[in-house]
């Protein structure tokens, strides 16, 4: 149980430090380069070419190189001279730590993402509309802001709108409550009476 | 980041509560005691008296589900905050990861 206390504090000293982390623009680099913050409008970027890493799959090579450009601080829809550019020089990236830093990056990224319940809904809307939608109606933002703000940071927006609506609905804290799970798995694994 | 408070279990800012048979981490738990109150009031509608009476206490907490486990259903018996409860009303569960979660309110179990 000590072990499980220590693992407690490592995980709620880890979330505190990503969710603060996410306002303070700290320089961001990914298999050696150096990369902008993963906002929606890049997010939505990468979701338009099905990136493996964000819509599953296994991701190859070229997809390490698709993703680092779509967050490359040049990334742009015609400069194709310096994507090239760019995409000859990640031939040098070594692929199977790459994969697991991309990945862990984006589940960092990903922490405070919405909880999902067994309710199925059809969609009707791009969910950028949902986003910028919700965002603009609490705070007045504009779309282009909107689409700026990096994931980690409009997780947390959407969090506390959340909250303040719909005050029932439970809120989540992925790395402690990890550890509480583990907690909880144990306790009731127990015999009675033990 | 500081405990709140540390005993020999995990659940910071929480409280294990079994219901069931099952052991739930309990947070945002609320216990409310409540009261009837009979107001008495005179020929021209003022206030002159009042009556109080206990009321069924009742609460709620967000609970956070074991793996392989499932939300309380209305009707167990629940010690919450002290007081033994039944289960009221248990919303959807939510899920993040491997957490899964409900949140459950609760009303006095009064002892016949």
């Amino acid at each position: 149980m000590d072990n499980l206390q220590e693992l407690y504090l490592a995980a709620a000293g880890r979330q505190d430090e990503l969710r603060d982390g996410a306002f303070l623009d700290l320089p961001l680099n990914l298999c050696g380069f150096p990369c902008a913050p993963l906002t929606a409008r890049r997010f939505a970027v990468l979701m338009h070419s099905r990136s493996p890493f964000l819509c599953g799959g296994v991701p190859m090579p070229e997809h390490v190189a698709q993703f680092l450009w779509a967050l490359h601080p040049a990334f742009g829809y015609t400069n194709t001279k310096e994507r090239d550019a760019f995409i000859q020089s990640c031939g040098a990236i070594e692929y199977a730590a790459a994969v697991d830093e991309l990945r862990a990056f984006i589940e960092d990224c990903f922490m405070d993402s919405p909880s999902t319940s067994g309710n199925r809904s059809e969609s009707y809307n791009s969910w950028l509309a949902s986003l910028v939608d919700t965002l603009a109606r609490e705070y007045g933002w504009s779309e282009g802001e909107i689409l700026e703000l990096p994931m980690a940071r409009f997780f947390q927006y959407i969090r506390l709108i959340v909250a303040r609506n719909c005050p029932n609905v439970p809120q989540f804290n992925k790395l402690t409550d990890g550890v509480k799970n583990t907690f909880l798995n144990q306790i009731n694994a127990k015999p009675e009476g033990t | 980041m500081a405990a709140l408070w540390n005993s020999t279990t995990i659940p910071y800012g929480s409280e294990v509560i079994t219901i069931g048979g099952t052991a739930y981490i309990a947070e945002n738990i609320s216990v409310d005691q409540n009261t009837t109150v009979i107001q008495q009031r005179d020929e021209n509608n003022e206030p002159s008296g009042s009556v109080g009476i206990a009321d069924f206490a009742s609460g709620s907490a967000t609970l956070q589900i074991p793996s392989g486990g499932s939300a309380p259903s209305s009707g167990d018996e629940a010690t919450v905050g002290g007081v033994t409860m039944y289960v009221s009303k248990v919303s959807a569960t939510q899920s993040q990861g491997e957490a899964k979660k409900c949140t459950a309110e609760f009303v006095e179990k009064i002892a016949a």
